[in-house]
This record gives C-alpha cells, sequence and structure tokens, in this order.
C-alpha cells in the first residue's frame, strides 16, 4: 500500500467518471460550465490529506507536477507522438538558438493569456525564473536551471544578476554558462511553469509554496495552461479554499477561458489510496480511468480496448561497491551481471509489467541499449566461470527498499537467481526512508560499509542527461552516484554527450559510456518499468498514451481535443 | 480528600504527565535512522543545499537549544512547522487542524456503534452462558477482531464496492445520500475489532457481577430475573466498562491510519504515521501531544467517575 | 470466588475454600464429611475446565499448533524461503497445499514455519505484559496514597505515550541489528515480543487496579489480616487468586492485541524480514493479490482466526472454571 509518491515512481492512478452531456447552445458561461462533460481522474497519494504543493517553484513529487502541469503553461513543453518524446513550443511562439548554443531566444504567442486576462509577457517569465532561483524561495529543484548564467551566485544570494532578459515585451532571451544540449529538456520541468507577475509580487514565497496551494483564488488567476481550479467561495486562505473542509481532498478544474488550446471538459481529481483502489473504484465506475495497475492485476486487460501499456521512465539497477570486497574484483562484479536473468525476472516474477533494461535510460531516450551483445547478459556459465575467479565466492548483504511487493519479489528473485550460481546473499530489506540513507550523495556505500545495494531513478525531465549525469558519473556532486564507482573515460563520454546538441552524436557518445559501464560491472541495470492504464473509452475521447507524463493525456497534450 | 482537591491534584498530575511524555518523544524521535533532511531531498540530496536546509530549520542547533525553542513555541501555541518535502513550511497546526475534528467523528462513530452492537450481545451471552448462541457470537465477534483491518478494508472494497457495487470504494464527505454511504464501511469496519472486545468484556464483567453475593440473596428473595438485571447487575457493570473503554482511544489512533488511508479519509491518522519515516519533529511532537492528550484526558475523566462513584479511591 | 457444591451447612469462608480441609488437617479423620473429597481450589478448576468443551477443543488446537510449529520442518514443508519461478501466485495443488505466494513459495510450508512469529510474539511478549501489568496494578490498588500515587503516575505516561511511535522508531532503530541475532529471523521477533509487552502493560495495570480497589477492602482481606498474613501474602495470595479470570479474559485480547500489531508493522515493511516467513507479512502480501489469489489470503487468514478464537475459548473456560456461575 505504501507507495512512493515522490518523482521516482512507476506507479500512477487517474479515474475519471463522466456525466452525462446535456445540450448547451447559447447558453450562460456558467451553464456551460455546468453543462459540461466531467471526467473524473484521481491523482494517487496515500496521505488524505491536501498534500501535493500547487506553486511550480517548488514542484518536486510526481502528484504536484500532475497537477500543476494542468494549469501551467511553459516555454516550451512535450508531446507524445508516435510513442516518441517531442519538443514543441507551447507558450513561446517560436524560439531560436544562437550558433555557440549558449544563448536561447524565445518569441512569445500573442494569442494565449493568464486566466485572469493578464497577457503573458516577457516580464513574466523574467519573474518567474528569478522568483525560482530566488534564495528566499529555497526551491530544491532550482537546481535544474543551473545552466543559466549567473545561477551560483545569484541562488545564493551574491548576486542579482541572472542570465534571463526580456528584450521587449513578447521576447525573452537566455543566457548559459555553458554549452547544454538538453537545456531546452529542463524548461518543461514544473520549476519553470510561468506565473503571473501581478497576481504573486510582494507575496512571500517559501519553501512550501504555500501561498499558491492555500489560496485558490490566486492559483485560478494566475493559470498559464489548459485548466483553472474551481474555487470553493466560502473559504480561507487555506487548503479549503480549494475543496470544503473535512472531504476527500478533490481539486476540481474548469478550463481556462484564455488558453490558446480551450478545453471543454471538467476535471474533477481527487486522492485515491492507491492503484489497486484506484482500479476497485474504476471497477465500481466511480472512475473512467485508472492511473496505473499492479502488475498481478494486468493480465485480463493486456490486449482489450482502452487498456494502453508502455514505457515509462522508472529503471532499477544494482549498485556493487567496487571499493570493497568482495566487488573490488571485476570478476565478482561479472559473476553478478552474468547471473541475473533479467527475461525470467521482467515476465514471470514481475507478470510482464516490467522490461528488460540494459542501459541507464528507458526505451525511448538517448543512449537506450535494447539487446545485449557487447554487455554482460544472462549466462549461468560464464557466471560461474566469473565466480571462480573470484578470490573467496561471494557471500554478503543485499540491501534494498521492501516497500512494495514489486521491490520485494524483485529481491526474491534476485537472491534465488544468484543462489543457483553459487552466489549467497543476505536480504536486508529497509523501509524507503531508510534505504535512502544508503543512496544520498558522497558514496554512502563505503561509509555504511555496505557491498551491494538497490537503486532506481525516475526522470526529472525527459532527457538521458538526467540519468547519465547522476546514476553513472563518477566523482562528487551527483545525485545518486552511490557506489563509488567513478571511471574517468566514462565521465568524459558523458561530459561530452551532454554538451553536444545534436542528438545523433549524443546518442553515440552514450551508448558508449553505457557499453563501458556496464562491462565494468559496478552498476547492473536490470529493469525499465511500464505504465498500464485503463479508460473508459465509451464515456471519454481523446486520452492516450504520453511517453513523458508516464499517464494517459491528452493526444498532443492539447486538452481542446478531449471528450 | 475532597472531590475537588482530588480533582485539581489529578489535573496537575496531567500536565506533568505530558510535559514528561512531549520530552520523551522530542529525544527519541531524533534517535530514529530516517534523517530529516534526507527525508525532504529525496534523491536529489545534496551536501551544500542539505547543509542550507538543516541551518534553515534549526536542525543543526545543539540539541538542548532546540528543545527551549520548542518548549518556548508551545507556551506561545505555536506547534512548529514540518519538514516533510510535501508539507515543507507549512505550519504543523494548519495540517492537522482540518483532520482532527474528522479523526474525532471517525473514531466517536465507530465507538458508538460498538458499544451499541457489543454491550447487548455481551448482556445476552453472559444471561444465556455456554449456550449456542453464546459460543457462536462470541466466536462471530473474536473472528471479527482476529482478523487485521488491512485485511477487512481491501476485502470489503473489493467485494462490495467493486463486484457487488452496493457502496463507494473510496472517499468521503460529500453531501447528502451518498455522504452517508460512504460512511457506512469505514465505520462499521473500524468498529468491527472493537465490537468483539467489547461483547467479551462485557460478557465476562456482567457474569462477575451475577455471581456476587448480594444478588443471590436478591434472586433468593424471589425478585425476577429482569428486576435484578437492571437494578444491580448493569450499574455494576459500568465501572469495569469505563476502566476498558479508555484505552480503546489507542486502538482508535492506529486503526484509524489505515481506514483513513484506504477510504481517502482526510483524518490525521496517516500524517501522525508518516511523519514517523520523514522525521519530520514538529508533526511527531504535534501529534504525540494531541494523542496524550486526549489519552490522559480520557484517563482523567474515568479516574473522576472512579473517585466519585467510590470514595475510597480518592487517595 | 469459587463456589462448590457442597451441601449447604458447609462452613465456606469468604474465599469459597472448604474450612476443614485447608485450616485443619488434622480434623479429616473425625470429620463427619471425610467421604467427601477434599481437593484445592486448583484441582476442582481444572475438573470444571475439562467439562467445558469448548475450552478443552481450544486447548487441544492450540497444543496441537504449537507443536506444528515446533516440528514444522517434520511435517512434509518443504524450505520455506525457496521461490519458484514457474509457480508463481499458483493456486492450492497436490504439490502446494495452501497454493503458492508471490514468488512461488509454499503456502503451506510458510504458513507452519509463519505461525512461530505469532505464536512467540503473542504470548511470551503477553505474559511479560500480564506479569507486569498485574504486579504493578495489584501494588497500586491494595497500597493505596503514596505508593499508588507514584505507580499510577509512572503507568500514566507510559500510558499516554503513543505506544505505536514508540514501537515503530525502536523497531526501525534495532531491527537490522536484530536480524543478526538467531536464525530465520528470531533476533526481530525478539525485539518485536520486548516492544510489545514493554507499550502493553499499562491498560492492564490500570483494569487490575480497579479489581484490586474495590476487592480490597471486602470481608475476606479483612479476615485475612486479622490473622496476620502479610501485605504481600494478602495481595498474591488473597486478592490475585479471585483475578486471574478476569485478567485471563483481558489477557487473551492482549495477546490477539499482540499479535495484531505485528501484523501491522508488516505495512512499514519492519516486521520479520523477506524471505523469512510470518503470518502477519503473508497476510498484507497475500491482501495485495486478493484479486486474483485469494488463497494467499485465506489460509493463513484462517490459520490466524483459528489460533485466536481457540485462545479465546481457553481463556473463557479457564475464566469460568475458575468463577463458575449459576447456571440457574
Amino acid at each position: 500500500m505504501r507507495l512512493t509518491r515522490k518523482l521516482p515512481n512507476a506507479a500512477f492512478a487517474v479515474t475519471l467518471a463522466s456525466l452525462v452531456l446535456l445540450t448547451a447552445h447559447g447558453t450562460s458561461v456558467a451553464q456551460k460550465a455546468a453543462a459540461m462533460p466531467t471526467i473524473r481522474l484521481g491523482y494517487l497519494e496515500n496521505n488524505p490529506q491536501w498534500a501535493p504543493t500547487l506553486d511550480p517553484a517548488v514542484v518536486a513529487d510526481q502528484n504536484s507536477s500532475y497537477l500543476t502541469q494542468l494549469m501551467y503553461g511553459s516555454l516550451v513543453n512535450l508531446k507524445s507522438v508516435n510513442g516518441r518524446i517531442v519538443l514543441y513550443d507551447q507558450l513561446a511562439a517560436r524560439h531560436t538558438i544562437s550558433s555557440n548554443g549558449r544563448v536561447y531566444t524565445f518569441y512569445l504567442r500573442r494569442n494565449t493569456r493568464f486566466a485572469n486576462g493578464d497577457p503573458i509577457t516577457a516580464q513574466d517569465v523574467v519573474y518567474t525564473f528569478r522568483r525560482a532561483l530566488a534564495p528566499k524561495t529555497a526551491s530544491a529543484v532550482a537546481v535544474y536551471d543551473s545552466t543559466i548564467e549567473g545561477y551560483a551566485k545569484y541562488s545564493t544570494g551574491k548576486s542579482g544578476f541572472l542570465g534571463v532578459r526580456a528584450m521587449n515585451r513578447w521576447t525573452v532571451r537566455f543566457t548559459l554558462n555553458t554549452r547544454a544540449g538538453y537545456f531546452l529538456d529542463t524548461l518543461v520541468y514544473p520549476v519553470n511553469f510561468i506565473v503571473d507577475r501581478r497576481v504573486l509580487l510582494g507575496k512571500k514565497t517559501n519553501a512550501g509554496g504555500t501561498y499558491l496551494t492555500t489560496t485558490c483564488k490566486a492559483a485560478a488567476a494566475g493559470a498559464s495552461g489548459p485548466f483553472k481550479p474551481l474555487c470553493n467561495s466560502r473559504a480561507a486562505n487555506d487548503v479549503t479554499s480549494f475543496y470544503p473542509s473535512g472531504t476527500t481532498p478533490t481539486l476540481t478544474l474548469v478550463p481556462n477561458p484564455n488558453f490558446y488550446q480551450r478545453a471543454h471538459v471538467k476535471l474533477v481529481i481527487p486522492a485515491i489510496a492507491d492503484n489497486q483502489t484506484g482500479l476497485r473504484d474504476f471497477k465500481a465506475g466511480g472512475l473512467d480511468q485508472t492511473w496505473g495497475i499492479p502488475a498481478q492485476d494486468q493480465a485480463p486487460y493486456r490486449g482489450k480496448r482502452g487498456a494502453y501499456q508502455y514505457p515509462s521512465a522508472f529503471i532499477e539497477y544494482l549498485g556493487l561497491n567496487p571499493n570493497m570486497a568482495p566487488f573490488n574484483n571485476i570478476h565478482c562484479r561479472l559473476a553478478v551481471a552474468y547471473g541475473i536473468n533479467r527475461p525470467a525476472l521482467a515476465k514471470q516474477y514481475l507478470h510482464g509489467a516490467y522490461r528488460p533494461l540494459y542501459s541507464f535510460v528507458p526505451q525511448g531516450f538517448l543512449g537506450y541499449f535494447p539487446g545485449h551483445p557487447g554487455v554482460p547478459y544472462y549466462n549461468p556459465a560464464k557466471a560461474k566461470a566469473e565466480l571462480a575467479q573470484c578470490p573467496g565466492g561471494i557471500n554478503t548483504t543485499y540491501v534494498y527498499r521492501n516497500d512494495t511487493t514489486d521491490r520485494n519479489t524483485e529481491a526474491a528473485a534476485i537472491q534465488s537467481m544468484l543462489s543457483a550460481i553459487g552466489i549467497h546473499l543476505t536480504l536486508k530489506g529497509v523501509p524507503r526512508s531508510e534505504w535512502l540513507n544508503y543512496v544520498v550523495n558522497d558514496t554512502p556505500l563505503s561509509k555504511t560499509h555496505t557491498a551491494m545495494c538497490y537503486g532506481d531513478w525516475f526522470e526529472d525531465y525527459p532527457d538521458s542527461q538526467d540519468y547519465f549525469f547522476n546514476l553513472v558519473h563518477g566523482g562528487k556532486g551527483h545525485a545518486e552516484s552511490f557506489t563509488g564507482y567513478n571511471n574517468p573515460t566514462v565521465n568524459r563520454l558523458i561530459d561530452q554527450a551532454d554538451a553536444a546538441s545534436r542528438p545523433g552524436k549524443r546518442n553515440q557518445l552514450y551508448l558508449r559510456a553505457n557499453r563501458i559501464t556496464l562491462n565494468d560491472a559496478a552498476l547492473i541495470p536490470y529493469d525499465n518499468g511500464t505504465a498500464f492504464d485503463l479508460v473508459n473509452v465509451k464515456k471519454v475521447h481523446g486520452l492516450v498514451p504520453d511517453l513523458y507524463r508516464g499517464v494517459v493525456w491528452a493526444r498532443n497534450n492539447n486538452w481542446s481535443n478531449v471528450s | 480528600m475532597n472531590l475537588l482537591a482530588f480533582s485539581v491534584r489529578r489535573f496537575l498530575a496531567m500536565i506533568l504527565i505530558l510535559w514528561v511524555v512531549l520530552t520523551l518523544v522530542f529525544a527519541l524521535a531524533r534517535l530514529s535512522p530516517y534523517d530529516p533532511v534526507v527525508q525532504i531531498m529525496q534523491q536529489h540530496y545534496n551536501v551544500a543545499e542539505a547543509n542550507r536546509i538543516r541551518h534553515q530549520f534549526g536542525l543543526d542547533q545543539p540539541m538542548w537549544k532546540q528543545y527551549l525553542n520548542y518548549i518556548a513555541g508551545l507556551l506561545h501555541g505555536n506547534l512548529g512547522k514540518s519538514e516533510s518535502q510535501q508539507t515543507l513550511g507549512q505550519p504543523v497546526w494548519d495540517l492537522l487542524k482540518h483532520g482532527v475534528p474528522v479523526t474525532l467523528r471517525l473514531g466517536l462513530y465507530a465507538l458508538l456503534l460498538s458499544l451499541i452492537i457489543g454491550l447487548p450481545i455481551g448482556l445476552i451471552s453472559a444471561l444465556k452462558q455456554n449456550s449456542i448462541l453464546d459460543h457462536g457470537s462470541q466466536s462471530i465477534m473474536m473472528v471479527f477482531y482476529a482478523v487485521p483491518t488491512f485485511v477487512l478494508v481491501p476485502l470489503a472494497q473489493l467485494v462490495i464496492g467493486a463486484q457487488l457495487g452496493w457502496l463507494p470504494v473510496t472517499g468521503w464527505g460529500a453531501p447528502g445520500l451518498l455522504g452517508f454511504k460512504e460512511e457506512i464501511l469505514p465505520v462499521t469496519l473500524f468498529a468491527a475489532g472493537l465490537t468483539g472486545y467489547f461483547a467479551k468484556s462485557y460478557r465476562s464483567f456482567v457474569l462477575e457481577v451475577l455471581s456476587q453475593d448480594y444478588i443471590r440473596t436478591a434472586r433468593a428473595k424471589g425478585l425476577k430475573q429482569s428486576a435484578i438485571l437492571i437494578v444491580h447487575a448493569v450499574k455494576n457493570t459500568l465501572l469495569p466498562l469505563a476502566s476498558i473503554v479508555g484505552p480503546t482511544v489507542a486502538y482508535l489512533i492506529t486503526g484509524a491510519f489505515i481506514i483513513e488511508t484506504f477510504f481517502g479519509i482526510p483524518g490525521i491518522g496517516y500524517i501522525t504515521v508518516e511523519s514517523i519515516f520523514n522525521s519530520d519533529y514538529a508533526v511527531i511532537e504535534a501529534t504525540t501531544l494531541l494523542l496524550a492528550a486526549f489519552v490522559v484526558v480520557i484517563n482523567f475523566l474515568t479516574d473522576i467517575v472512579y473517585a466519585m462513584v467510590d470514595p475510597r479511591v480518592r487517595l | 470466588m469459587a463456589e462448590q457444591e457442597l451441601p449447604s451447612e458447609t462452613v465456606i469462608n469468604a474465599e469459597g475454600r472448604v474450612a476443614l480441609g485447608d485450616d485443619a488437617p488434622g480434623a479429616a479423620a473425625e470429620d463427619e464429611f471425610a467421604a467427601t473429597r477434599i481437593s484445592s481450589p486448583a484441582r476442582d478448576a481444572w475438573r470444571r475446565f475439562r467439562r467445558n468443551k469448548a475450552a478443552i477443543l481450544g486447548l487441544s488446537v492450540i497444543v496441537v499448533m504449537v507443536v506444528m510449529a515446533i516440528l514444522a520442518p517434520f511435517m512434509h514443508t518443504s524450505d520455506p524461503a525457496i521461490p519458484d519461478p514457474n509457480v508463481i501466485n499458483g493456486g492450492p495443488s497436490p504439490t502446494h497445499w495452501f497454493g503458492t505466494d508471490f514468488v512461488g513459495r509454499d503456502g503451506y510450508s510458510r504458513v507452519l514455519y509463519g505461525l512461530r512469529i505469532p505464536l512467540i510474539v503473542g504470548f511470551v511478549g503477553t505474559a511479560i505484559t500480564v506479569l507486569i501489568g498485574t504486579v504493578i496494578g495489584v501494588t497500586a490498588g491494595y497500597f493505596g496514597s503514596r505508593v499508588d500515587a507514584i505507580l499510577s503516575r509512572f503507568t500514566d505516561v507510559m500510558f499516554a505515550f503513543p505506544a505505536f511511535i514508540l514501537a515503530l522508531i525502536v523497531v526501525s532503530l534495532f531491527g537490522t541489528y536484530a536480524d543478526t541475532i538467531g536464525m530465520g529471523g528470531a533476533g526481530r521477533v525478539l525485539l518485536l515480543t520486548v516492544v510489545f509487552a514493554a507499550v502493553g502493560w499499562p491498560p492492564l495495570m490500570r483494569f487490575v487496579r480497579s479489581l484490586a480497589l474495590s476487592m480490597k477492602e471486602q470481608q475476606f482481606v479483612e479476615a485475612a489480616r486479622t490473622v496476620g498474613t502479610r501485605d504481600w501474602g494478602i495481595m498474591f495470595g488473597h486478592l490475585l487468586p479471585n483475578m486471574w479470570g478476569l485478567i485471563l479474559v483481558q489477557g487473551a485480547f492482549i495477546v490477539v492485541a499482540t499479535i495484531s500489531g505485528e501484523t501491522v508493522l508488516s505495512i512499514f515493511g519492519l516486521t520479520v524480514q523477506q524471505p523469512n516467513p510470518d503470518l502477519g507479512s503473508m497476510l498484507y502480501f497475500g491482501v495485495q493479490n486478493i484479486d486474483n489469489s485469494y488463497w494467499q489470503v485465506l489460509f493463513p487468514g484462517i490459520v490466524l482466526a483459528i489460533l485466536i478464537l481457540a485462545l479465546t475459548f481457553v481463556a473463557d473456560g479457564i475464566r469460568d472454571a475458575v468463577d463458575p456461575r449459576g447456571r440457574d
């Protein structure tokens, strides 16, 4: 039942319930709103309090990202087209990149406004970034904008200069401190959603983003995306301005009349405990869409109309400590690498809800590696041969997070597979909160004398840089490089790939880094999650799998086509 | 001593107890293996940012200083600010104030339901001791007590909610008839365990009272069974009953967490438990204070009732 | 206060003991009731217990379960920790009588081995709880005034302390260390036992204290005092025997509550770790699969329910045997 509702999370639940559509020609706006079809989406939150934050500048978790995406737009955004993730101009009409790759200029769209009618100007964009990166805001996700010139000094309060400038009312220019091929992808992240300067000027922005999270009126006024919240007018500046006190937290969204792609549906989004409850609610007719269903419940729905399974951005891997016995010896590590039976794990143990993975990025990303020639794969004979060359054999503890069935299944499976070739693992399952102690920065595996630990990651933004930089690149300052693996060649390849701007070149570089890393076998990726959603297609039209958002979403991110 | 002096002394003791409990929790929470800053930053932890957050929340100060600051804040009615990632910086009272009435209401309904069903069953079981009715009803009650809530709830949601469609699977607080329907499953399942406890305990209390000499005397004098019951027996079961209702609060609190989470009921059950894993010290202390105060007040009232009825109790 | 089926003229002191047999050993020979079998209350109680069919049934079931749990390796079980990917979530079959779990481990073996945990944690933990609670409760209730004040306030502190929070933190802290002690998760089981006992005794203490308070003014206590019985003798020789029926009934609940508490910890992954079997965590993981593999909940659930029912029958039986009620 306990789920991670933080960013790295493979399961989402969205619930919909639609009402009968009434005729609404030529009626007033209020009547139109009432007559609009209602889609009930649920967001996964086992804390039945108002837990998400609705201030884009501080959004760090899945639910908040999901909800703010419906209410805010950004300069560029992502849409899922034919199984690919494609960048497109949203609030900007077009953009240009300088030849040295360090200056980005955006020309804002004129046919879209905030919900309260304010035009979206360059001043709003500048305000958005200055606010998001300000030290007072203390946003934990401001670091995604670290490529912007002046970021380091500005975010620590040492300087007022930031490389975001309004050239005129409709033009914004960004200067970066380095060439970064992934910069546009980072603009898609909620921290960069454009907010209304006039609504927020003078309002205290603090670490909890409380103003926007508790003041529905402000959120409704400053919405820059396809929807705005429907407010509970009697409530004070309190979360209950969004939903009545003492009821299940629910966000009700109505179309933003000033958004250039006008929606025609009302969204009602209550909190749902977990994806299993969501599935039951869907079966009962209380929801029109589930947001991920547990692996063991997927089989009856596969291939049916309205059931969608597609890769998600969640990956899992094993981390072996190359600075400590037994894994300081390459043969011991390779024994493990050859001993993991990825297909059996994904298909049998995990009921096909996961896919085998031989790279550090999921399917659809640059550097994704579908096959296995050239890297270790399941081969018991080779595994035993490597084990024979491992002095002293392997008899060690495997630390993993034990908060969901899938995690426990994988750990038991891995223990069993490796035991078949003669590797003895003692399982040490810990709650996720404790597992974090093992994987956060500064090579904690050595600090905790751990030889083997579970690792996972979910994209912050859909770029391979996010994965490689944080997981594979050695040295200090990388969010989850907890094993202490530090290969200079790999580091160099990743740095080059991050900076390059041509996708083809980046792909080559990431692939090479991938290959070397897998043959070093200190990091062994083994599976990639999938999303599995059910939609009541008899009632709801226009929702398709979205590889970026990991849930069924409006086709082309255009909610005007959803009914 | 007289009742007033007794009450006053008890009241002062109550305050002292709360303070001791608070201090213990303050220390204990900081012993847990979950680093609050790690919980805030999750997998994006980096040392520089971490130190900044630590400083911002005063976590780098020596323990005794943090403690004094906290007590000072309490005396001004300030419960502190949350350190959980999702509610970072929000005043703790804001987080709790909407949930407390909800949990209280849920618990109260469950308690009432379990008393209304459990006590009569216990009484009848005692009167018809060792009959099939006795064994049968007691067995059913115990099965409900034995099966954990987290098994009953999904089962009920699956069968009654999804497959039969009689009641909503999740949700709370909807207006009108839907709201009432939403309350049926959570309250009933929450009361299920308690009902068994009351039925069984009350049965033993009634049997105990029925055996007293004065009851036998009254019977010998020829009073009818029902008269004896009403006049003597039930009255005398109230005291031991009072002494067991208090501890059920502990069950209500832990059970609330499961019920609230599954049914999406916006009470404080979830936040109480989750704050431990987030090492959200302010919330842990606030919820402990609330729960302890509740328990202590119940005990206090129980003791007053005892003292009123039985003067020997007033030391 | 026990009643016995004796002629109405028999002198029965307030404790219900036959004045003859206990207080005048030499009187038996000249006693007109010499033919009557002189027995102690304990033997009478056992006699009554034996006649209570439900209680005997319960006792047998518990004994059988304990024996099966102890002898689990010899009860046609396989290693409960070995997964088998070919039979994941498999239903009951000739090779797997109770089906298999989410990684293909044999359900029957896991139930038998897993039974050990609730038995140990439940019974041993409750024994400790009852011991502590009774001793402190009787002492506080009997002596009154200062002693009572100190003990009661101390108990109040323990009582007010949210047991759940204490249990969560202590098990988080020491759980993984405890795993290194003993085999198959025994160390953690011990930790859980101690933790639950430590937080479980305050309600029982209050209950026992209230009983002691109401009993200490009664005649039989006066009588014992007059003959010079010391305080401790009164407390444990006179008060306690009249309480333990009621205490046992509460004790049965404490066993169930302890087992439930241990089960709830499996939600947080703090109870016995994979792959060691445990009824509580089997229930928890089984519930995740309840839509398609109901047997994973059914069998452990039934075993647990039977255990608890048997326990309550036994508790009731003991209570009835010690203080039988008139079946008027």
